[in-house]
């Protein structure tokens, strides 16, 4: 499984979204239904784990639609 | 005038809001004074709120002009509403104009606007209502149980009172809203700040998301309240590893937390320069009944303090004698000016007087230490609570039975975590989601389990401990 693979996967777990959705005009902080502040912290939880990251508060307060998520990992050392 | 808002210099900032809105008490009392005039029949209102300036500007105009508001959820799930809708009817609505077309099926005119908000007349008839009644707050935030507390003007104003003295609360205060302010804390602390003339900042974002540390910052907050959930949370995004100049005080209710936490907050509070308040209160007592000083935070631990101004505790036995021995635990009662009239269960209750007469029956179970000091062990009836919000047991089966005609279905389970069980498939495999999305709480909080049989002890009770040794999941 590539990394962008692994990210998607977790979304996908967490947000309970389809593989159309994985785009930043549907998976919102807040406006996709599923994406609450209990979902995003586990979420982050879990990519933190995954990678072997840590997400500093500021990480994961900016981290609100999907493409976020991608940038803060690269900006951490991770190739996706 | 409501918190004597027309009292305090009317130039002051009373409500902020990130995309720049300010509303000062002048603007608040005018408004306050418009919606006096137009509501011209003193009947039921239904008030949906939001973390913004026009959500409170409706509820001080609809309480002040008698129109008893009823503080909702603007969120609130559509059959929840349209239930609520049907039982009492309300013959005006307050609501945020960009919803107006999820509205449309209840409105006629309108009559009125101001911050982003509507007054509209649904066409429903008029309710008599009894003059002490103030406001209405829903017992349970999100079920849609008709269930309501029904709160005078002698009710917010001392509680708000109350919560100033005890917290300090000036004028130079700037509290930044973290809870919905339908949820009688949330409302508790804009009520303590508008008393004291204070400016509230008002905020939907969510504190996982940088544009409310921004306003935070931007505009130097000076305290927060939160339930237990509300600091796991903090406590997850790593807050309590930060420096936060502008913040004096930070509070929290709505349950215990857990002490490792409590204390990490409280050390954290001490070397932020901030005061760390543990407090305790109901609904049914306005908000408040208890708070717990910050200097005996880390000495008392899992405590949840002492009585407010002008309130107190008994603690009694089954039978409803007092008990006076330190150390032994019984149900809390609470005497105070703040304790609401009583409940209303349908528009004809809108009328009743005050049925509990300032002793309320808190239904915890408590203990007082040799100094006084209170804490809760226990709780009397089927309740728990998700996040801060209590939700009753039996509330939820009866969601889950309208969901799923003729299926047995139980919850029990602890805070923050509902289990359902049922000897139905389709409940055991989608009851978990589906009361989630009703109650518009966390999916993480729920779990369904298929039981084959219901596990009952010799006189038919349902044991409801026994449940985990017979399910299964789905």
């Amino acid at each position: 499984m590539t990394n962008l693979e692994k990210y998607n996967k977790i979304i996908k777990d967490y947000l309970g979204c389809s593989d159309d959705e994985l785009n930043d005009d549907v998976l919102i902080y807040n406006r996709y239904p599923k994406w609450d502040s209990v979902t995003h912290v586990d979420m982050v939880a879990a990519i933190e784990e995954k990678f072997c990251v840590m997400f500093e508060t500021l990480d994961i307060t900016s981290f609100s639609k999907y493409s976020t998520g991608i940038e803060i990992l690269r900006r951490l050392g991770v190739d996706i | 005038m409501i918190f004597g808002i027309d009292l305090i210099e009317q130039s002051r900032s009373a409500l902020r809001a990130p995309d720049g809105t300010d509303f000062s008490y002048g603007d608040l009392a005018g408004c306050v004074r418009e919606m006096a005039d137009i509501i011209q029949v003193k009947s039921l209102s239904f008030c949906m709120c939001r973390n913004v300036p026009g959500s409170v500007m409706g509820y001080l105009g609809l309480a002040d002009g008698g129109a008893a508001p009823l503080l909702l959820d603007a969120g609130l799930a559509r059959d929840q509403f349209k239930n609520l809708f049907d039982h009492y009817r309300p013959y005006y609505l307050w609501i945020p104009e960009d919803m107006r077309g999820d509205y449309q099926a209840f409105i006629t005119e309108k009559i009125y606007e101001r911050g982003g908000y509507g007054l509209y007349v649904t066409g429903c008839d008029k309710t008599d209502l009894n003059p002490d009644l103030a406001i209405l707050l829903a017992t349970s935030g999100s079920t849609g149980n008709p269930k309501l507390v029904r709160l005078s003007w002698t009710n917010l104003e001392s509680n708000a009172g109350a919560i100033r003295d005890y917290l300090g609360i000036d004028e130079k205060e700037r509290p930044i809203t973290t809870l919905p302010m339908h949820y009688t804390y949330g409302l508790s602390i804009i009520n303590s700040h508008l008393i004291a003339g204070a400016c509230i900042l008002m905020t939907t974002v969510s504190y996982v998301q940088q544009p409310f540390w921004d306003f935070f910052a931007k505009e130097k907050a000076t305290s927060f309240g939160g339930v237990p959930f509300t600091y796991e949370i903090l406590n997850r995004i790593h807050i309590f590893d930060k420096k936060l100049p502008s913040l004096t005080t930070c509070t929290q209710a709505g349950g215990k937390l857990s002490p490792e936490l409590q204390m990490k907050v409280a050390r954290w509070a001490k070397e932020n320069g901030s005061r760390f308040f543990v407090m305790y209160g109901q609904t049914e007592a306005t908000a408040r009944m208890a708070y717990l000083p910050p200097e005996d935070c880390l000495k008392k631990p899992g405590s949840m303090g002492i009585p407010i101004p002008g309130g107190r505790f008994e603690i009694i036995d089954p039978d409803g004698n007092v008990i006076e021995e330190a150390g032994k635990s019984g149900e809390l009662v609470y005497i105070g000016p703040n304790v609401s009239l009583g409940y209303a269960n349908e528009r004809g209750d809108l009328i009743r007087g005050d049925d509990n007469k300032g002793r309320l029956l808190t239904g915890d179970i408590a203990r007082r230490d040799e100094d006084g000091y209170y804490y809760i062990v226990g709780r009397k009836k089927r309740f728990l609570k998700i996040f801060g919000i209590r939700v009753s047991l039996d509330e939820c089966e009866n969601i889950l039975k309208k969901k799923f005609p003729g299926a047995v279905i139980f919850c029990s389970g602890q805070d923050n975590d509902l289990k359902i069980y049922s000897t139905d498939e389709a409940a055991a495999r989608d009851g978990a989601a589906y009361l989630s999305d009703q109650l518009r709480q966390s999916r993480r909080a729920f779990s369904s389990y298929y039981i084959s049989k219901i596990p009952r002890n010799e006189y038919g009770k349902i044991l409801y401990k026994e449940f985990d040794k017979y399910a299964e999941s789905r």
